[in-house]
């Protein structure tokens, strides 16, 4: 099984799941989404996942039953093992038998325990067998450290990054042109995903609530992948912690400890992800590197929810939308004090400018907003 | 799970017979960033806040186009 490895991490998969991880599991790294909005990381149910995911759940001991899903292998990646077999999905199997007649597929036996291929007329894509399982995976399934971090000199991915990296380094950090050059960056993967989320916009010119549309770069094969890259990255980090340290909370692509001098932190022998990711910095800066060190509080801090926490000498701030009015020496017992209040909640006045869908059904101009929170 | 149909349509961009079946799949993986606290209350130590650099950026240079 050790050949699917780095075609897991090469590729474009996205499966379902039943998984379970062991109980000693700190930071179990499979999603599962609660609603819209909401994901949670339990220690067993069934997930929607990527070939990332499943990577990383390997390496900790998950016990993963597949029920579905799709592979596609990167263009170059060497994958070409499979022939086309006929034991897909049921779903997909009968459906393509209806449209193509059995006689229009063709069956050959291939030594592979885990994925078929299907290739009709219509596409060449890859499908995971029904009732494959991955229980019995071992550590050999995780790919070598050489064959997720070399890469394909020509990719124009690599190519494009690299030069926005490049002339974002000759400005100084937090300058104009370096934060433009961050902007030109994320914005283009905020694209891949833009209308993945169906989230609704007032539109100005039909005074009606729409969704938002895709944009032209929209791919859920590229958003899911860099995403859940970062996912992985950052969830291997949390679970390979020392035990004597703690982590109090993460946010996308960082986290809070009481560890000091993780920015000099190197990957672990064992750590695929941040491994893979510091090679990628070396890369496309020159150096390798995995954590940067952002803030730093002397006091500690205070922590009411995702996204909201505050150093106590002012060095951390996520306030989840608290606009702070007072001085610091006003706020943090302010804020200690609403988890002693019987309604733990801190009412407040947030200001904000008036709403495009305000504007145009009320008159007036871009002005600021007294909202009660 | 999302339906792509509304994500595509009226946009101009036609399924093909098999992408009905398994975009499903990539839209029901694709989340965004982890994001949760471990804790709730008071910390009285040292505490120090990293972010992997150019993380995204970082994430895209990776890509290949697919097979």
């Amino acid at each position: 099984m050790g050949m699917y490895g780095k075609y897991l991490f090469k590729s474009y998969t996205a499966l379902k799941v039943e998984f379970s991880f062991p109980e000693s599991v700190q930071y179990p790294v499979l999603p599962v989404r609660l609603d819209e909005s909401s994901i949670f990381y339990p220690l067993n149910g069934i997930s929607y996942c990527t070939g990332h995911e499943i990577l990383l759940a390997i390496s900790l001991n998950c016990r993963i039953k597949v029920l579905g899903g799709v592979f596609i292998p990167f263009k170059n990646s060497g994958y070409s093992k499979l022939g086309t077999v006929r034991k897909l999905g049921r779903h997909t199997t009968d459906k393509l038998l209806k449209e193509t007649g059995e006689g229009q597929l063709e069956v050959k036996n291939l030594p592979d325990p885990l994925f078929s291929k299907l290739e009709t007329k219509y596409s060449r894509t890859y499908f995971l067998k029904r009732d494959a399982t991955l229980e019995t995976v071992t550590a050999n399934t995780i790919p070598k450290k050489s064959e997720v971090s070399n890469r394909k000199p020509g990719s124009q991915f690599f190519k494009t990054t690299r030069k926005l990296v490049e002339e974002r380094l000759k400005y100084p950090k937090g300058s104009y042109m370096n934060q433009l050059y961050k902007f030109i960056s994320n914005a283009g993967i905020g694209q891949m995903a833009r209308g993945l989320n169906q989230k609704k916009v007032f539109d100005t010119e039909t005074c009606k609530t729409k969704v938002i549309p895709p944009g032209e770069l929209i791919s859920p094969l590229y958003a899911g992948w860099i995403t859940s890259y970062i996912r992985c990255t950052l969830s291997e980090i949390l679970n390979n912690q020392n035990s004597d340290k703690k982590i109090f909370s993460c946010t996308t692509d960082g986290f809070i400890s009481n560890e000091k001098g993780l920015e000099q932190r190197i990957p672990l022998e064992s750590e695929l992800f941040a491994y893979s990711y510091y090679k990628a910095r070396e890369s496309l800066t020159g150096t390798g590197e995995l954590l940067e060190r952002k803030h730093f509080d002397a006091k500690g801090l205070i922590s009411w929810r995702t996204r909201g926490q505050l150093g106590l000498s002012g060095g951390i701030k996520a306030m989840t939308g608290y606009q702070q009015s007072e001085s610091m020496e006003e706020l943090i017992p302010k804020i200690i004090s609403f988890f002693n209040s019987p309604s733990k909640s801190l009412p407040f006045i947030q200001t904000s400018l008036r709403s495009a869908k305000d504007i145009y059904l009320g008159g007036g101009h871009t002005t600021l907003k007294l909202n009660e929170r | 799970m999302k339906n792509l149909s509304k994500v595509f349509t009226p946009t101009g961009v036609e399924l093909s017979k098999d992408l009905s079946h398994y975009i499903s799949y990539f839209l029901g993986s694709y989340h965004g960033g982890r994001n949760e606290s471990f804790i709730y209350g008071l910390v009285q130590e040292p505490v120090y806040d990293y972010d992997l650099p150019g993380a995204y950026p970082t994430a895209m240079s990776l890509l290949e186009f697919p097979k």
